[in-house]
This record gives structure tokens, sequence and C-alpha cells, in this order.
């Protein structure tokens, strides 16, 4: 593909990465790169401030209960939660997992019924439970048909009643283990309680993130050729 | 009830063995508690003293070097040495070692490896004399929640049974909460583990057990200073390192000193990092991986020594393999770039093992996917001149050991040589 680069922004890479997600950037950067589309990967931490346009696609993956409370102090400070809302509604694409997807809502409350602030980006918000929710999952969306992976938490997340879910469960708990929704979609954003890592089993949602980078940054509609996914679906068969 | 359980239980045993079934490791002390379950608590007052060990990695390795010193001594050691270490392995330890009334009187110390997920319930319980915790990562997130809560758990075991000596490992620093008074410390000179990373520098002022000086060869061997001898030991990784500083400081809390000539004729437990050999003479490593950081450190070695070998990698998800894969990718598979032999991957979940590798950047034609363990070790164990380094995760190990057993290539494992 001549010459096209994606900026990925890689949040709190350190502190929310204990669940193997670290593979759902594995996969992009190398989906990208078996179709010369040249990636560049950056970890936002701490202290670290991120700028509009500075990234085409961002990550935010899972982590411990004690690192999630100082990474949504952190993400108030220097307007990250607030440039993260624009570039959603500008359309970059994000995909974010477990403890990364609870901060997108409104607020995770815990078990304590303290209520931590999330970013407000969709409407939901997460209760901490006690009973963990943990197990394959298979999920059938609109958008990307069958999607599979493992879940393992203990918040409930109830979306608002007009935010669409990624997908209904199948198999196993999803959001709440009430509903029967698992995830969200909105704009270009993914938020879901799937690990396995997500994207190197489910290559249909990695390339639509692929897509919507470019397309978003280039502003024009554009193709990324299709690549051969047979053991990635020998995989899902393994998991379902 | 307490009788009728330790019947069948040492029925279950002897069955187990006398068939070849499985090697008596869980089933008896599974099935003894689901009698009778407190019988492990009513076994306290028998129990030898003990020293229990507990952690992420390294534990069976670490319990067979404190067997080991304490067998050299003349004692006659209690141990649930097939790495069985729930509560049902360590009931079938005893079990297949007691009387048929469950009469424990020959044994004059007991050395129990742990899982960290019961290690603070049980510490109480085994009348332990010292514990050991050696390290804490992720491991098998799906069965134990969260590193945090684990150690809070251990830290009130340890609290309410103050009577009990505490080593632990002053470089890691998720067991920093341990940290109180009269807690000893073990270290390697010079590093330091936060979360994955080893740093070199480390807060703790003064270690009690401290490896200096320390070269690992990654050919196979490691050569280090502890207080103030010269140890050389024939196993590979850093980690074997501190497994040695544990078990010399665990035993030096009972009272029983170790010394460089104690070590020259420790062999590794199965599985761990057990090199067998075939009996068309080709030779082949047997290394578990269940975890980034334990995996990390099997791959550092064998990219060291593979050169023209085979490797072939076993994934499955079982129980006790951990349901949830994915810890594969957080594990460094790139470090093996370098080596270009063909790799077969089995197990229930080769495909994603065989995915991990693609996106690892492997040439998929350098890959075999072949799931039927024994048909994917049929691949490998031909003749060669190289070795055959095998990475399985836990119950495909336990598979490839009964396929060894079937077919009468090495002594099957409850029999204690390799």
């Amino acid at each position: 593909m001549k010459n096209y680069k994606i900026n990925i922004g890689y949040l709190y890479g350190e502190e929310m990465n204990i669940y193997g997600d670290t593979g759902n950037v594995i996969a992009l950067k190398k989906r990208c790169e078996w179709r010369g589309i040249e990636v560049d990967i950056k970890a936002i931490g701490i202290r670290q401030e991120i700028n509009r346009r500075e990234f085409d696609l961002y990550f935010w993956g899972g982590g411990q209960d004690e690192s999630q409370v100082k990474v949504a102090e952190d993400v108030k400070s220097l307007s990250k939660d607030e440039i993260l809302r624009l570039e959603a509604e500008r359309g970059v694409p994000m995909l974010a997992i477990c403890g990364g997807y609870q901060l997108l809502g409104e607020y995770y409350q815990t078990g304590e019924g303290e209520k931590i602030p999330g970013i407000g980006l969709i409407d939901a918000y997460t209760i901490g439970g006690i009973k963990r929710m943990i197990g394959n999952v298979t999920v059938q969306s609109k958008h990307f048909g069958k999607i599979v992976g493992f879940e393992n938490h203990s918040g409930k997340t109830y979306l608002g009643k007009r935010q669409e879910a990624l997908g209904r469960v199948v198999r196993g708990f999803g959001n709440n283990g009430e509903d029967r929704t698992e995830g969200v979609i909105y704009k270009n954003v993914i938020g879901c309680y799937l690990h396995g890592s997500l994207l190197p089993k489910n290559p249909q949602v990695a390339d639509w993130l692929i897509q919507k980078a470019l397309e978003v940054k280039y502003e024009t509609k554009i193709e990324i050729e299709k690549l051969n996914d047979e053991w990635e679906t020998e995989a899902r068969k393994s998991v379902v | 009830m307490r009788r009728v359980a330790i019947i069948i239980g040492k029925l279950i045993y002897l069955g187990s063995r006398f068939f070849r079934t499985g090697g008596g490791q869980a089933a008896p002390g599974y099935y003894g508690l689901k009698i009778y379950p407190k019988l492990l608590d009513d076994w306290e007052k028998q129990l030898p003293p003990a020293i229990v060990i507990t952690g992420t990695n390294g534990k069976t390795t670490t319990a067979r070097m404190v067997a080991h010193i304490l067998q050299k001594r003349g004692l006659r050691v209690l141990h649930n040495q097939t790495g069985s270490n729930l509560e049902r392995g360590i009931a079938s330890a005893i079990l297949g070692n007691c009387s048929w009334v469950g009469g424990i009187d020959k044994f004059d110390a007991a050395v129990w490896e742990a899982d960290e997920a019961v290690a603070g319930k049980l510490m109480g319980k085994l009348n332990t004399k010292v514990i050991g915790f050696l390290n804490l990562y992720r491991d098998q997130m799906d069965r134990y929640g969260e590193i945090n809560s684990l150690v809070k758990k251990w830290q009130k075991a340890i609290e309410e049974n103050r009577q009990i000596k505490v080593l632990i490992n002053g470089d890691d620093g998720s067991l920093r909460k341990l940290i109180r008074p009269g807690i000893k410390c073990f270290g390697v000179e010079g590093y330091k583990i936060v979360g994955e990373r080893i740093e070199k520098e480390t807060e703790i002022e003064k270690y009690n057990y401290e490896a200096k000086d320390v070269y690992v060869d990654p050919a196979g061997k490691s050569e280090f200073f502890l207080e103030g001898k010269k140890i050389e030991l024939g196993m590979p990784g850093l980690y074997q390192v501190y497994n040695l500083v544990a078990a010399t400081g665990l035993c030096a809390e009972m009272g029983i000193g170790a010394g460089p000539e104690d070590w020259i004729d420790f062999r590794p437990a199965f599985g761990r990092m057990e090199q067998i050999v075939l009996k068309n003479g080709t030779k082949v490593w047997l290394m578990l991986i269940k975890n980034p950081k334990g995996a990390d450190q099997v791959i550092k070695v064998v990219r060291d020594k593979i050169g023209d070998g085979r490797l072939l990698l076993a994934l499955n998800d079982n129980f006790a393999d951990g349901t949830d894969v994915s810890w594969i990718w957080d594990t460094n598979w790139e470090w093996l770039n370098g080596y270009h032999g063909q790799i077969v991957v089995s197990g229930r979940r080769a495909y994603d093992m065989a995915l991990r590798l693609k996106y690892a950047g492997f040439e998929t034609d350098k890959i075999t996917v072949e799931s039927r363990l024994e048909k994917a070790w049929k691949l490998v164990q031909a003749k060669t001149d190289g070795e055959v380094f095998v990475l399985p995760t836990y119950t495909a190990m336990l598979e490839i050991q009964s396929l060894l057993a079937r077919k009468k290539i090495k002594s099957h494992y409850w029999v204690n040589g390799s």
C-alpha cells in the first residue's frame, strides 16, 4: 500500500497490561506490516500527554484493580480524557479491553461503594461484583460475525439504552451475566471483556480497526488487502 | 469416616501405581478429602516438622533441592515430589506413606510444595516450621484472580502463624508487602524483579542469603558464591540460582547447612528441565512452561542451546494448565527468531500457539501444526545428532511422560530418579 503509516497510542501499557492484551497491539502491528503499512507504537503512561491527531488508533488494556485507580486519576490530567472523547467523536478507532473498557464509561463502583469516574466516552457504568466471571466466550455480532475470547472479570458493566453492544453472548457471561450483551461499539470505538488475545483470533476486527484508522487519517475510502487467516479460523474453532 | 477415607485413599494410590494410570499424585487425596474433609487437619499432630515452599515458579525444583539436602543428612523425608501441590496432592503423598490406619511415624521431616492459592490456608495445618516464598508472577490468572489479593492472604496467614519462620525472595517487588521484623530474605546480588522486569538495584539493606558474583553460562551451568563458598550448578538459567539460594536458606533456617559438595549430584525434577535419552540415542530436553516469566527463562535457555536441534511446543488449556491461554501473548517467543528449523506445535490449543508464532515473525511454512501429541512426538523423536527441545504445559507434559513410559523409554515418573 502506498506509504501509509499508522500511529498507535498504547494507553497505560505499563500499568494495564497483565492479561496478554499486548497480543492485540502485536496483531495490529503485524497485520499492517504484512500489507506494507508502516506502524509506530507509542506507550502513553502516567503523567504523559497526548495531542489531537497525534494518534490514528488507540489501544487500552486490562489491569489489576489497584493500577486501575491510579490510571483513572491520571487520565483526567492533562486533558487526556477530553482529547480521547474528541478523537472518538472524530472517528479515531479505539480498542479497549476489560479495565480499559470499564474506564470508557461514566464510572466504576468498587465493592466498598466508591465511585471511580471514567472518561464518559460511552453511556455505561460498571459495578464491582464478588463473583468472578471467567471462561471462554462466544459472541454473535452484527458487524463482525462470530467473535471468540476469554473473559475474567468481576465487574458488571451496564450499557445505557441507546448504547449499542458489540454483540450478543452465545456462550459466557459478557458485560454483566444478566442481559446477554457483551462489549460496546460506538463510532469506531470497541470496548469489551474479551482477552485471548482478542485480535489474533478475530482478525476481522483487527482489519476493521486498521481500515478505520487509515480512512480517518487519510480522509478517503481505503480497501486493505485480505490476508490468509486460515490459522485464525482454526484457532477460533478450538475455543468454540 | 476417617478410616474409610484413609483406606480408600490408599487403595486408589496402590491401584494407580499398579495399573500405571497416573502415579497417584492427586486422586488418592482428592477422594480421601471428599469422604472425610478433615483428613489433613487430623493429621497435623502426627506430621513431621515441615518446610513449605510456595510461589509462582520454582517450587518443585526448590522443594527437590531441600529434600535432596535433608536426605543427604540421613533424614527420612516426606515430600510431595511429583509436584501435585494442592491440598489433594499433599494428602495423596501422605496416603502413599501412612499405615492403613493413618499412622505416620517413619519420617523425620517433611518438604511440602504448595500451590500459591492454598499456601496461606495450609501453612498453619502442616506442622510448618519454615515457609519460603519464592516469587509471585501472574500465573493462570483464571485460577487466582489477582496478585494483590493473594499477597494479602499470605500476610494474614503469616500474622496468624507467628511461630513459623518466613523466608522471602527479597528481589521480588511483589513480595515487598510481606516484609516485617523477623522475616529473612534471600536473593541474588545486583538483581531486582519489578513486575516482569529485572532491574539492577535493590532496596533491601541486608539479605540473609545472597548469591554473589553470579555467572550464568547459557550453555548449561552457573557459578556463584554463597556464604563465601563457590557453587557450581549444572542447570542453566538464573532462576535456578534463585532456587538453590532459597533451598540453602530454608535448610539453614532448620539448622541444616548445605555446601557446594552437596549439589554435585543434584538432578532436576521431571519436566521442569529434564534431559532424557531415547533408545535411539536422541537427547530430549523437557521444559515445562506455564506463564510468561517462566516461559521467557526457558526460551532463553533454548535459544542458546538449540542450534540445529528440533523444537516441539505443546499448549493445552485443561484446568491444571490454566484455561486462559492469553499468557502466550506476553511471552517473548520472538527471542527464538534466530532458530531456523521446523517448529512442531501441538496440544489442544495448537492453533493458538501457531498463531502466536506467526505473529512473532516465524514463517508459516516453518511451523507444523499437529494437535495430537502422540503424532507430534513422532515427528520430533526420530534419530538426530541435534538435541530435541520439548516445551509443554502441565497436562501436555504428563501426556508425554505417559507416552515415554508406555514405550519404556525412561522410568515412570514416581520412581525417584531421572
